[in-house]
């Protein structure tokens, strides 16, 4: 098992350190820099600038070495230093700007997925078994909503709900006496007031397909004869459901449990722009925009890094969940 | 029909609801089981077997309901049970266990065997975990799992298939039931594995005083296990007696047509049942057998429901038994085919299919960036002949590698040693390593037959399309039209279907009719050889009756060769010229069938035949069995593959490989062959039990 983490952490290691090369390539790549937004800008406003203060802001950007040299500066000084660089669009340290929207992020996500699991688990368990009964139909029905309505206007609506019938201020994750304050536990509880809109709206869509994948799979295994054999034996019939079928169930829905993940830190971002959260998706669309290279390499790369944490947690836990698996990883790892 | 019986079923009906329509499936079966017996269910599949075991624990399924009669069993009324009560629960598993076919998937394989054995326990018996852990040791020992006591943290993929069967076994009898209902629990498994299972079951019976309601399609298994057999079709209990009574005088048109189309000896062509057992929704009117019955009476049998009728000792529901007896003759076997004294003829043409040291090697990566490869040696050094008009059998357990080899003579794998040579055109042309446009035209005269008749076929394609599509992959310009309309037409009657039905998709076709299609697709190019692997295994013994016989009249008036690859002896017996033994990847022994049969000369092929049971013989049991399982694939044993197992086994046999030696005819790869006296089928001169010709 040990042998088994350290393999994987070392994979993880060498994939976060391609996705940072992949980022901050791709965001170099495109003609035109931080500066030459700047000196387009100046334009705009009539004033133009001499070609050697132009020079100089690419040497205080840093941005006037090759990409390969920009590259390790940044790497060694997030090796070092803990430094991730400088937003220029911001004028502010990286650091100082994601940290807690990072933080936040990760929250709204995890809460979000708690919330399909406790949604969607029960639901798909109740319509499979109960199939065709009215209450599948209900769920089939309101998961098919889900999946129709798009994020954006359920947002708007749910929005508009909070504002009109709970008095909650409009949009983002905190009233605007606490936007500022130190955390707190009043501060803490009036983030949950506010959660609650973001995590429906990133989580209806996937609780209607988790519901639908439980279902279906849970289908498949309800008359598998192992099924026939724990009846056979006198169990009882809730026991057994959850004991055998459910457990059996649940493989292919946590082998694409990352899937989720990810499509949920993605999906953020529209949302967040909708709903004015101070999350990192709002925050990355801006600095690509900017070609605000440093902030944007840095945020690609710490999402990347929770996807890849993501596939490590549903790896592990299908190991938990299935033996045959955990026997054939202990078996790799002897060789 | 009260009685001191430990089970007593009596008119039970259960039908099933599709849509708006209900279909009785279990019509008035009534029957009783003694104590510390054994009677068996027979009968072909859709009978019935199956779901009267599941309605005496009431594990049906939702759609099906009982509709009426009794099972009583020690005095409590099942079927009028409710089904919360505590004692229903209670006898579920804990008065009555239950074992089944194909263990691997009846047991969940996300818990430990002793995880699964102790539920059971403590489901019915108040009693910690420490003592459910100790008694379910105590199981495991007296079902002869090897190591117990490191079994029983195993999950069931850690395990062979003879030791689950076991482990299914220990987790029945975990709370002292006083009934075991087994289906098909040896169905699964392989014929040496079988017979250690029915040993161990006989001796728990034995020893805990147990009855057994014993449910099988196979007559072999029923002669060696059985006190009483209760035939069933369709739904109805059709014959019920003694053993003896039922399997050496079988009195019922269905028992009688089921023993008579039992594969027999010699490359006889066989008595067969017409048609197959309806589905439920088309129950006939009258007698349910009367459509296939070659005695039924019209006015009589195919109006009115016969009774169950006791005549000496034996209970038959025939109307040939009943007042209207003088209106029969059942002594005219008129169920018989009237070409059942033609024999395929012995005179083989040339050598068709040459196999000279084939190997098939598949390889396994293993480590980190599975840099290390070990090998799997699924073929190893196989040399055999296959000539024009002949039948030669590969025969051997699962894991012995004859589907593989089979596979590679037609290059679905590349062999990784050795030489195939194919004679095409009259020259011997080596087709080891060709490319995918040589494979397309050897393909045209080498064909193959494929075991599950219901994922051999494209469910999205006709009939039509199915067996037209070799003829248009032909090299060269696709035949015309009408052309293939007819040569399709004329495949379809040659394998005995109905040209009107090539439109159908093959779901509207029964498993032995699906069978035919996969045999017309293989037939359309005008091959010579067809390499059948256990075409006949998936279906049952009347239908797998007339798909040998279509495949024996094919030989015989096109003059085909066929390597015919099947574990079943019986079916072997009956339709091959020559067998080939395989073990662990090996030819162990070669020879003509007779030979084989009677006088085996490789102390596997002893072992096989022993195991072997065909319905008639009283008391075939030599008590030859093999311990243990066979050489795992990955290291295999550098002596001969078999010492490990064998009774004869010497020093020399585990250091040193055993050639494939000649005696007079008789190949067989082991030290010993000479100085060995092994034993056979017993009855060498007498036909089998109800030959066709008698």
């Amino acid at each position: 098992m040990a042998r088994f983490l350290a393999r994987r952490l070392v994979l993880m290691l060498l994939t976060v350190i391609a996705i940072s090369v992949i980022s901050f390539f791709i965001i170099i790549l495109p003609p035109g820099d931080f500066v030459d937004r700047l000196v387009q800008e100046a334009n705009q406003y009539g004033e133009n600038l001499e070609p050697h203060e132009i020079e100089d802001l690419r040497r205080n950007y840093g941005l006037d070495r090759s990409a390969v040299e920009q590259y390790f500066v940044w790497i060694r000084n997030i090796l070092f230093r803990g430094d991730f660089g400088y937003s220029f669009g911001w004028d502010l340290p990286v650091s100082e700007l994601i940290g807690q929207r990072l933080g936040l992020t990760a929250f709204l996500s995890v809460v979000t997925l708690l919330f399909v699991w406790i949604v969607a688990i029960p639901v798909g368990i109740y319509a499979a078994v109960r199939k065709y009964s009215l209450g599948d139909y209900v769920f089939t029905f309101l998961g098919f909503i889900g999946l129709a309505i798009p994020n954006f206007l359920l947002a708007l609506v749910l929005l508009y709900i909070s504002f009109r019938y709970f008095g909650q201020s409009v949009g983002g994750l905190f009233s605007p006496e606490y936007v500022n304050a130190p955390w707190t536990f009043a501060r803490f509880a009036d983030l949950l007031s506010h959660l609650w809109i973001p995590v429906i709206v990133l989580g209806t869509a996937g609780t209607a397909e988790i519901i639908r994948k439980i279902r279906a799979n849970l289908l498949d295994e309800l008359h598998r004869p192992y099924v026939l054999t724990a009846r056979a034996k006198g169990l009882g019939e809730t026991y057994l459901l959850l004991k055998y079928p459910v457990r059996h169930s649940l493989n292919p829905f946590v082998s694409e449990l990352n899937d989720l993940f990810v499509k949920i830190v993605s999906g953020e971002t529209i949302v967040a722009v909708v709903l004015g959260l101070q999350t990192t998706g709002p925050l990355l669309l801006e600095a690509l925009k900017e070609e605000d290279l440093y902030l944007a390499s840095t945020l690609i790369m710490f999402l990347s890094f929770l996807a890849v944490l993501g596939t490590l947690f549903s790896d592990l836990l299908l190991m938990l969940l299935d033996p045959k698996i955990r026997r054939q990883a202990a078996s790799r790892e002897m060789m | 029909m009260q009685t001191d019986a430990l089970l007593s079923l009596q008119g039970l009906t259960v039908s099933f609801r599709d849509g708006r329509r209900r279909s009785v499936a279990l019509r008035d079966v009534g029957f009783d089981l003694p104590h510390a017996k054994t009677v068996a269910i027979v009968g072909e599949s859709g009978c019935g077997k199956s779901l009267t075991a599941r309605s005496i624990l009431r594990i049906l399924d939702t759609n099906a309901t009982i509709d009426g009669g009794q099972i009583l069993f020690e005095g409590v009324d099942l079927a009028g049970a409710s089904e919360k009560s505590p004692t229903l629960h209670g006898i579920r598993g804990g008065r009555i266990g239950l074992i089944y076919q194909e263990p691997l998937t009846a047991l969940s394989s996300f818990y430990t065997v002793g995880n699964q054995i102790m539920e059971a326990i403590r489901r019915h018996q108040d009693v910690t975990k420490k003592q459910a852990r100790e008694r379910a040791l105590e199981l495991l020992h007296a079902v002869g799992m090897p190591n117990p006591a490191q079994r029983l943290d195993a999950y069931t993929f850690e395990l062979s298939g003879g030791q689950q069967q076991r482990v299914m076994i220990a987790m029945a009898l975990g709370p002292h039931p006083s009934l075991l209902i087994a289906d098909e629990p040896t169905t699964a498994l392989d014929v040496t594995t079988q017979a250690v299972i029915l040993d161990l079951l006989q001796e728990l019976q034995q020893s805990q005083g147990m009855s057994i309601l014993f449910i099988t399609h196979d007559l072999g298994v029923v002669s060696r296990m059985a006190d009483e057999v209760v035939v069933m079709y369709l739904g109805e209990v059709v014959e019920h007696g003694t053993r003896a009574d039922v399997l050496t005088t079988p009195r019922h048109p269905y028992t009688q047509a089921l023993m008579a189309s039992l594969p027999g000896r010699a490359q006889f062509r066989q008595a067969t049942i017409p048609g197959t057992v309806p589905s439920l929704a088309e129950r006939p009117a009258g007698c349910a057998f009367a459509p296939r019955c070659a005695f039924a009476q019209p006015g009589l049998c195919d109006v009115q429901r016969p009774e169950l009728v006791h005549a000496d000792g034996v209970h038959v529901r025939c109307h040939a038994f009943g007042n209207a007896a003088s209106m029969f003759d059942l002594s005219l076997q008129s169920n018989q085919p009237d070409t059942v004294t033609k024999r395929n003829s012995r005179q083989f043409g040339d050598r068709v299919l040459d196999l000279r040291n084939v190997s098939k090697t598949f390889e396994k990566r293993e480590g980190l960036f599975g840099q290390r490869v070990r090998e799997i040696k699924a073929v190893q050094d196989i040399s055999l002949e296959l000539r024009q008009g002949e039948t030669l059998a590969l025969v051997g357990e699962s894991g012995s590698g004859k589907t593989t080899l089979g596979q590679t003579i037609v290059g679905l794998h590349k062999a990784t040693r050795g030489r195939v040579m194919f004679a095409i055109d009259g020259r011997d042309a080596d087709i080891t390593n060709l490319s995918a446009a040589e494979w397309r035209n050897v393909w045209q005269s080498m064909r193959m037959v494929f075991q599950d008749p219901f994922s051999s076929l494209n469910p999205r394609m006709t009939a039509f399309d199915i067996v037209a599509e070799p003829l248009l992959q032909r090299p060269g310009t696709p035949p015309a039209k009408p052309d293939l309309v007819r040569k399709v037409h004329e495949l379809f009657r040659l394998v005995g279907l109905d040209p009107e039905m090539a439109g159908r998709y093959p779901h509207a076709f029964s498993g032995g009719q699906r069978q035919r299609i996969g045999v017309a697709r293989a037939l359309a190019p005008d091959p010579k050889v067809i390499i059948a692997d256990e075409p006949v295994s998936a279906l049952d013994v009347s239908v797998q009756a007339q798909v040998l016989n279509l495949l024996r009249d094919l030989q015989s008036n096109l003059g085909l060769s066929y390597l015919f690859i099947s574990h079943d002896l019986n079916v072997v017996a009956s339709l091959a010229h020559r067998v080939a033994v395989m073990y662990a990847g090996r030819i162990v022994e070669l020879a003509d069938t007779d030979e084989i049969l009677d006088r085996p000369r490789h102390p596997y092929s002893e072992a096989l035949l022993s195991a072997v049971l065909t319905p008639g013989l009283a008391d075939q049991d030599s008590h030859m069995r093999l311990p243990g399982d066979p050489p795992d694939p990955l290291s295999l044993p550098p002596g001969c593959v078999f010492a490990e197992r064998c009774a004869y086994a010497t020093v020399a046999c585990t250091h040193e490989m055993p050639e494939m030696r000649n005696l007079g005819g008789h190949w067989v790869a082991c030290h010993h062959a000479e100085a060995l006296a092994l034993h056979g089928l017993r009855n060498e001169s007498a036909p089998d039990s109800p030959a066709p010709n008698s």
